[in-house]
């Protein structure tokens, strides 16, 4: 035997089938009376808001506004998970895309549900308050004034909005003639969209959850609202991947192969909000600046040190523990439980951030924080679901669409 | 292809290393990762246990074909994250909280000052974790180890980083010559070969 003998260069990929799976469609048999109980809900929750924020406009506005970041937060997150697959040409999750193009299109819908804040914003932004002059207030006022702060709300909504519809437009004209050209499109918006994006969240961060108290201020803040909106809308997607299953729907393109890489990226994130919390927390707490550690000195007294107690044993410890082993990261439904208490805790997070603002004596439930929630999200639901059945489930003619059904962790 | 060597019944096999030695295994070359995870399950299922499958990167499925048991290397890991997580407190809390208390910035030096002591904590479990995690993998894959008796087989030397092995043990129960021969051969396999320990070096 000669070691100058020849060897055939071995198939160094696995064949993957030219089989493309059949488009499904929802159908809207699922749902049946379902959809109408929604409106019902939503409708209801709606007037229900209104009537009580008649009675107590701080308490809705502060309710209407924590409702309003949560959902935000969730959108964005899923646009952020739109744009990074178009931008690093991702396999993987191509069966999930167009369910996460669907909820980032809801932020038109979600900007005029926020309307309401126009009316109510000198309550939450005290800075807005005219008879409030002081020399702190004057240092920032070519960035803190009442126009440009709506100029500046209108902005991102616009900018996130149009990013989102672009995106989800060169995907369905995909499904009709299935040209490579769209992928190549969106990749270009996408690389366009991820510097103005992360300069646009972060002024976003800074104008609406920071600018409750013009005094204090954290740079780290908007990658903290960036890390919990990324978990946030994985575990939405997640569950909403789940829901679909149960109805017997992507199953043809969604494996445990794809729950696994569903449960990495949880507990990466995880990790990431974590690491980003606690950064923001050892700075703050360790430089002991007045100004700074308003924002803490608040959150750490009375009851709201306990939600803040449940924040950081439930937002990190028990995900990150239960997301350590392999085998439950493979099963959608274990995943869908941990999904489901990460969204939990993101609300949380939310309400931490928005709440004390209000009430700084101490945690103090109202009806309205339910009632806000329930409204926006019942009303954001009913339309996702209207829409659902207007194009395919997945994107059905994907380049990667075959590589994502193969697709191997 | 027409390099490819007839194959022989018994011991008119190609061989490689001395053939005065005695057999180490017999050799099978493969021309795809899936004849190497197809022919690995057939091995198992006709009962061979002394064998091992060669391949240049990570095959999916060919550790459940060949019936490993799940590595113990993540427990051990878990395992060196803990033990990290109470050295660095102990390491921290025991010198600045008990032997000498080290007051700065009037912070306290117990664990109600919990935070400044994140970042060594998250450091070393970082470090410890890593190290177990490479130095585990390393130990429990059999390395280090001077030598192999494949290694006397030149078309392994060659070919190990492009190319799909399987070498059936001479001391496998069920191993006979002809029997495993014939059976690499249906298999699909290509070169298949004896091979032979080499000649220790004379003392």
């Amino acid at each position: 035997m000669s070691a100058e003998k020849s060897i055939l260069p071995a198939h160094h990929t696995r064949p993957v089938s030219g089989m493309l799976p059949d488009p499904e469609t929802f159908d809207y048999k699922h749902v049946g009376g379902r959809f109408m109980g929604l409106c019902i809900v939503s409708l209801a929750s709606l007037i229900l808001a209104l009537l009580l924020g008649l009675g107590d406009s701080k308490q809705f506005a502060f309710s209407w506004l924590f409702a309003g970041c949560f959902f935000f937060t969730l959108l964005i997150g899923s646009l952020f998970w739109v744009v990074v697959h178009h931008a690093v040409d991702s396999c993987w999750s191509v069966g999930i895309r167009r369910q996460l193009e669907n909820i980032s299109c809801l932020l038109p819908l979600l900007a005029l549900l926020l309307l309401p804040l126009l009316v109510v914003a000198p309550l939450l932004w005290t800075w807005m308050n005219p008879a409030l002059a002081n020399h702190e207030l004057s240092e920032k006022l070519p960035y803190l004034t009442v126009n440009f702060f709506w100029v500046r709300t209108l902005l991102y909504f616009v900018f996130f909005g149009t990013i989102a519809h672009m995106l989800r437009h060169n995907s369905l004209a995909q499904d009709v003639d299935g040209a490579a050209i769209h992928t190549i499109r969106n990749r270009r918006i996408s690389f366009v969209a991820i510097p103005i994006g992360a300069l646009a969240l972060t002024f976003w961060a800074f104008d609406w959850p920071m600018g409750l108290n013009y005094h204090w201020n954290s740079t780290i803040w908007g990658i903290y609202i960036f890390a919990g909106s990324v978990i946030g809308a994985l575990s939405l997607i997640i569950l909403l991947a789940n829901a679909l299953r149960s109805a017997g729907y992507l199953g043809q393109v969604l494996t445990s192969e794809h729950n696994y890489a569903l449960g990495k990226f949880l507990l990466a994130f995880t990790l990431f909000w974590s690491w980003i919390a606690f950064v923001q927390y050892l700075l703050i707490w360790y430089a002991n600046i007045p100004e700074e550690a308003a924002y803490y000195t608040l959150r750490t007294q009375g009851s709201w040190k306990i939600l803040g107690i449940i924040l950081v044993v439930g937002h990190f410890l028990v995900p990150f523990l239960l997301l350590l082993l392999r085998a439950p990261k493979a099963s959608a439904g274990f995943l869908g439980l941990v999904a489901g208490w990460v969204l939990a805790m993101h609300l949380l997070d939310v309400y931490i951030m928005i709440l004390p603002v209000l009430h700084p004596e101490g945690f103090q439930p109202a009806l309205l924080d339910i009632v806000a929630v329930i409204a926006i999200g019942s009303t954001l639901a009913a339309v996702f679901l209207k829409r659902l059945g207007d194009s395919p489930l997945w994107p059905a003619r994907d380049p990667r669409l075959a590589e994502a059904v193969n697709y191997i962790d | 292809m027409s390099h490819h060597l007839p194959i022989f019944e018994g011991h008119h096999l190609p061989v490689a290393g001395s053939s005065s030695e005695p057999l180490y295994a017999i050799g099978g070359r493969f021309e795809s990762p899936d004849a190497l995870v197809n022919a690995t399950q057939a091995l198992s299922k006709a009962g061979f246990s002394c064998y091992e499958s060669y391949t240049p990167y990570p095959l999916h499925g060919l550790p459940q074909v060949m019936g490993l048991p799940k590595s113990i290397l993540s427990l051990l890991v878990f395992g060196g994250g803990v033990s990290a997580v109470l050295i660095a407190l102990s390491m921290e809390l025991i010198p600045t909280g008990i032997i000498y208390p080290l007051i700065v910035d009037g912070k306290p030096t117990d664990l109600s000052a919990l935070p400044q002591f994140i970042p060594i904590v998250v450091a070393l479990t970082l470090m410890i974790s890593a190290i177990t995690a490479v130095a585990g993998m390393i130990l429990l894959g059999g390395m280090p180890r001077l030598n192999n008796p494949i290694f006397a087989w030149d078309l392994f030397q060659s070919g190990a980083s492009r190319s799909f092995f399987i070498a059936v043990e001479s001391h496998d129960p069920k191993f006979t010559t002809a029997s495993v021969t014939e059976l690499l051969h249906d298999l699909g396999a290509v070169d298949v070969t004896a091979i032979h320990q080499e000649p220790k070096d004379p003392e």
